[in-house]
């Protein structure tokens, strides 16, 4: 696999939101508007990319047998790392996403991609494996949460693009239309990439 | 066999040692600059004037013994404060405090200001944990300026709540109302 399919991978034949489904509690839950969708997209991409490379460095010595606590103790400590510095020297983005950056812990799509690419390959590969899955999953974010801000508040980026008479459908800033917009979402693009095949 | 798992878990606890040792290291340089970076954030400029509009800063009570009783008699309340403008004139109290009432994600911390004429100059949220999008739209001028004006001698009882937000729209009238009963108690 050449470097540029490593990066186009992530983004589309193995998307982490729209294909393989990973992370979907931070996903459902932090997509209420477009500028959210976008700081929690730029903040996985950074501690994505990060833990891609210590895991790759340390892969030869980290035994298999406790792969799994190794990787867990890196990554919790890396996000750690990027919520200090961001609160100490980039106070004004961290009010912006500060609360994003504790949630990227529990987001399996960093341990899914130590467990099966960064463990196996390179520093370079895992690093354009991390910004293609980050890339990848910013994409999906920014779809996601534009469409929910639009229909559920009439707005983009906070400014009413719509008219004033437009009664928001309050549904799809909830927990629930965020399952069924997602829903939608997968549906689509599944059927323009069996359309693109056929 | 036994020897494995003694190699295994002095790798893990190495991983593990290096990790506390630099997050340790990490957290003890830059938690003084954590520290002022909040405390400027919560009396901004912004923020001094959406409370009570005119004021510069905002300067302990002087008399410390008051908010000590207070904090003593009022579970929610964390802090008592006096408006100054630029010539030093006093505007009126600034009361911080929490919401009586949880929200979405528990109280709400909210600064209220109060004339000495006892009407509400202003009200901004210090700290939430609302849904972003929803409960955190209590948090937004169009509905933090609704109580400005009103009187700080009864409890507010109608208010317009944000819809779909109506659990986080009581918590923070409870928090505005908390600090009306400390104003009607304690400095009228």
């Amino acid at each position: 696999m050449n470097k540029l399919d490593i990066f186009k991978n992530g983004i589309t034949k193995e998307n982490p939101i729209l294909v393989q489904q990973v992370g979907m509690c931070a996903t459902l839950a932090v997509t209420t508007s477009l500028l959210n969708g976008i700081g929690m997209g730029i903040a996985v991409i950074a501690v994505l990319t990060g833990s891609n490379i210590v895991i790759s460095l340390l892969r030869k010595f980290i035994p298999d047998e406790v792969r799994i606590p190794a990787f867990v103790i890196i990554i919790a400590a890396f996000t750690t790392i990027v919520d200090l510095l961001m609160h100490a020297y980039t106070f004004a983005l961290y009010q912006a996403l500060g609360v994003f950056i504790p949630l990227i812990v529990v987001n399996c799509l960093i341990l899914a991609r130590a467990e099966a690419f960064a463990f196996k390959n390179g520093v370079v590969d895992s690093i354009i494996d991390g910004l293609g899955m980050g890339a990848g999953y910013l994409v999906a974010m920014i779809l996601l949460s534009s469409v929910r801000e639009f229909l559920g508040n009439g707005t983009l980026f906070g400014i009413n693009v719509l008219p004033a008479s437009y009664e928001p459908m309050m549904i799809a800033i909830q927990p629930p239309g965020a399952f069924i917009i997602l829903g939608l979402l997968i549906g689509l693009v599944n059927y323009l990439s069996r359309r693109k095949k056929a | 066999m036994k020897n494995s798992y003694v190699r295994l878990g002095g790798i893990l606890f190495l991983i593990a040692a290096i990790s506390a040792g630099v997050l340790a290291f990490l957290n003890d340089s830059t938690k003084d600059l954590i520290a002022k970076n909040e405390a400027m954030a919560a009396t901004s400029p912004e923020v001094l004037e959406s409370v009570m509009p005119g004021s510069v800063m905002f300067n302990d009570y002087a008399d410390a013994a008051l908010v000590e009783t207070i904090k003593s008699e009022n579970g929610k309340f964390v802090n008592l404060q006096t408006a100054v403008d630029a010539s030093n004139n006093e505007l009126g109290y600034v009361v911080r405090t929490f919401s009586t009432v949880a929200g979405y994600g528990g109280d709400m911390e909210l600064f209220v200001g109060i004339s000495p004429e006892g009407k509400i100059t202003g009200v901004n949220v210090v700290s939430h944990s609302e849904t972003s999008g929803l409960g955190s739209r209590t948090t937004e001028p169009s509905f933090t300026s609704q109580f400005a004006g009103k009187d700080a001698t009864a409890e507010i009882t109608d208010f317009d709540a944000i819809t779909g937000a109506t659990k986080s729209s009581k918590s923070f009238l409870s928090a505005v109302n908390n600090a009306i009963s400390i104003y009607d108690q304690y400095l009228k």
